[in-house]
């Protein structure tokens, strides 16, 4: 049994410990006792602290001391440095742990754990990101989707757009401003609106002193803490651009020179067919450019050029296959032309290669010669003609002889000279000057020349001695032949000098003989005629 | 004033050479009843309040060379606290934990449970960790170059669990 003031205390205790309300007043006969002040103070704190550390507040001052309360300020200190270490980890310090709380401490210390490998693997995967999106040699750019702010952009955009890191840091560039045309980048948008990527759309933007660029701009949409970005990768090929535009421009320039020059320009494949041929084609042969380049190579050339192609594509192909340099092939082609004739040109022959040195094709030039070939049959024709008579000149008459000597002496074919002089053709000169002997000369050249035979060779041999060269012709032949034109020359009325008469010498090859003494022989069977009394053929035994 | 008692790490001596069989370890008492004898003495000489200004004047001078021998230099607060964790709790000094910091305010709260001061004595109702005091102070000041007031709120000796330490940057020295 214990007293009614021991009960009142103990409900007063019971009720600090158990109940929701304090009983308002302490046991009045308790008021002056320290030690109950200090047992009630204790356990009104323990209440307070209990109650503060049961809601989670941290911060809540603990007041007073003793076991009680210091296990709780233990308590309070554990959580509080749980909070510190928590703080610690989310910032990014995954080296703290705890090691004071039992169970809880394995648990959160695997949890930090966890979230540090995963933090580091996404660390990982985006300086993995950051390395490729750097090194990615095109321009890179992050954008926001709806004001073109520029959130990320790599090296070769700087490259490509000339801005410095330190520029775009102070100055943050929206893409906006970059667009030529700002219209590009609202079809842009509602493409990838539409699709969610641009793949090689053409753009064009500007670089940072407003020069224009082109690039192929590549998008997808992307979501950075679900606001709407932009990653687009950006190829510069305004240098691509500018080059196709020369090429073009180079192309075209070519082209018109081709298409107007006066020579012919074209290209041939190994095979020998034409792959393009100027227009001035028509000029120099009649036919149309589609004409030629369906003619075959015998349609191209004439019989006697022919070969120089043939030849020259053997050369090419040989070059070709082993890995020579094409030789230039210069020369002179006789070609058919639309109206039947021919006509003769140079062509000039190069190889064409690609940039990498692989042979294309061949590269002609062809030019039209036929006035030079004139030319130079006028000058062939002049060294070996006689300037007052128009008969050959003493060139072609040695020229000749040899020929018809050396044909004689390997083929045994015969050859007969005459040799004739002019009877007293300096009276014709005394008597009627000279301007009528230069007539007497030339009258009789063409005498002379229209009765022999084309292939005989009437030359000029001196004064007013000339040479006949009788081919196929033996000795008895070339009498008969001297004899008729004594005889055509006898009767012949010259201008002004009237009858004119001529002595003959004749002779005929022998194969003891020399070209020399062939002439000499002649020359004394003429001295003989003058001997015997002029107007006769004479020859030696 | 001469010195003979000058303080350096040297002074530690060789303790592998010097005690081969006994070793690094001693009992804790030792280091109390060192501890709790010059207390006895110094405060018979100047007094109580004198001897506590004594012992946290000791505790920062070995803060401070603790801090030059024992701590890797570093600019990171937390990595400067885990050194210090490890090599408390490693020399068995105590367990040493944040419960707040704030360097740019300059005010922490700090806990040392187990402590080798106080922790297991009597209740003697005032706190008596001030050569611990001195000692964290000196360390914060190492670490942040700038100096700092300890203040000990709870120690085991009022009947606490942890000794619990308020730190203040001070601009004193400035
Ligand atoms: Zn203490």
């Amino acid at each position: 049994m214990i007293s009614k003031d021991a009960r009142s205390l103990l409900d007063y205790l019971k009720a600090l410990l158990n109940d929701v309300r304090i009983k308002p007043d302490i046991p009045t006969d308790m008021i002056d006792d320290e030690d109950f002040l200090c047992l009630d103070k204790t356990i009104k704190s323990v209440r307070e602290a209990a109650l503060e550390l049961g809601k989670g507040n941290l911060s809540y001052s603990i007041e007073g001391k003793g076991y009680v309360l210091g296990s709780l300020k233990a308590l309070q200190s554990s959580l509080r440095n749980l909070t510190w270490k928590t703080k610690a980890i989310a910032a990014g310090d995954f080296s703290q742990s705890v090691h004071f709380l039992g169970d809880f401490s394995d648990s959160f210390n695997s949890m930090t754990k966890q979230l540090a490998v995963s933090i580091q693997e996404i660390k990982e995967a985006q300086e993995h990101f950051e390395m490729v999106f750097n090194t990615i040699p095109d321009a890179t750019i992050i954008t926001n989707f709806e004001d073109g702010s520029l959130v990320a952009y790599n090296q070769a955009f700087i490259e490509t757009t000339k801005f410095s890191v330190a520029e775009l840091n102070q100055n943050p560039v929206t893409i906006i401003d970059l667009y030529l045309n700002i219209e590009e980048r609202k079809m842009l948008l509602e493409k990838l609106k539409k699709d969610g990527y641009i793949e090689n759309a053409e753009i064009s933007f500007l670089g940072r002193s407003g020069e224009i660029l082109t690039g192929l701009i590549s998008s997808r949409l992307i979501f950075m803490k679900e606001v709407p970005h932009i990653l687009s990768v950006i190829r510069d090929i305004t240098e691509l651009k500018e080059i196709e535009k020369k090429l073009q421009k180079s192309e075209e320039l070519h082209r018109l020179l081709a298409d107007n020059a006066a020579d012919v320009i074209w290209t041939m494949n190994l095979d020998g067919k034409f792959s393009y041929i100027s227009p001035s084609v028509k000029k120099l042969r009649g036919f149309s450019v589609e004409e030629v380049l369906a003619q075959s190579q015998e349609e191209v050339l004439c019989p006697g050029s022919l070969i120089h192609l043939q030849q020259g594509l053997e050369r090419a192909i040989h070059s070709v296959q082993n890995n020579q340099p094409f030789q230039v092939f210069r020369g002179e082609l006789e070609q058919p032309c639309k109206d039947g004739s021919t006509v003769w040109t140079e062509a000039t022959v190069s190889g064409i290669y690609s940039e990498d040195g692989r042979f294309i094709g061949m590269l002609g030039v062809t030019r039209d010669i036929s006035e030079r070939k004139i030319m130079e049959e006028e000058i062939l024709r002049l060294s070996i003609t006689d300037k007052l008579t128009q008969s050959y000149n003493r060139l072609k008459l040695d020229e000749t002889l040899e020929q018809q000597f050396e044909r004689a002496k390997t083929e045994a074919i015969p050859f007969s000279i005459i040799i004739l002089d002019i009877d007293h053709f300096k009276l014709v000169n005394d008597t009627y000057g000279h301007q009528v002997g230069d007539r007497v000369l030339i009258e009789l050249v063409a005498a002379l020349t229209e009765n022999v035979r084309s292939d005989d060779i009437v030359g000029r041999w001196g004064g007013e001695e000339f040479l006949i060269i009788l081919p196929e012709t033996n000795l008895s032949d070339g009498l008969h032949v001297a004899e008729k034109l004594r005889d055509v020359v006898e009767t012949y009325r010259f201008t002004t000098a009237g009858q004119v008469t001529i002595s003959l010498g004749v002779s005929a090859y022998r194969d003891d003989l020399t070209p020399e003494s062939i002439v000499s022989r002649a020359d004394a069977a003429l001295y003989q005629a003058k001997e015997n009394g002029r107007n006769r053929v004479e020859f030696l035994e | 004033m001469e010195r003979k008692y000058a303080f350096s790490w040297d002074l530690l001596g060789d303790i592998a050479e010097g005690r081969p069989y006994l070793g690094n370890a001693t009992r804790i008492e030792v280091y109390r009843l060192m501890q709790f004898t010059f207390k006895d003495i110094i405060e018979q000489h100047v007094g109580w309040e004198k001897t506590n200004e004594i012992f946290y004047q000791a505790g920062k001078l070995a803060g401070q060379e603790f801090y030059q021998n024992m701590i890797d230099k570093t600019d990171d607060f937390n990595n400067f606290i885990n050194q210090l964790q490890t090599v408390l709790k490693e020399l068995g000094m105590g367990i040493f934990r944040v419960e707040e910091a704030d360097m740019e305010k300059g005010e922490l709260t700090l806990t040392v449970a187990e402590d080798l001061d106080c922790s297991g004595l009597p209740e003697t109702g005032y706190e008596i960790c001030t050569y611990d005091e001195g000692f964290i102070a000196a360390l914060l000041e190492g670490f942040s170059g700038i100096p700092f007031v300890v203040k000990e709120t709870d120690c085991w000796c009022t009947g606490d669990r942890t000794c619990r330490f308020s730190a203040k940057a001070t601009n004193e020295g400035n």
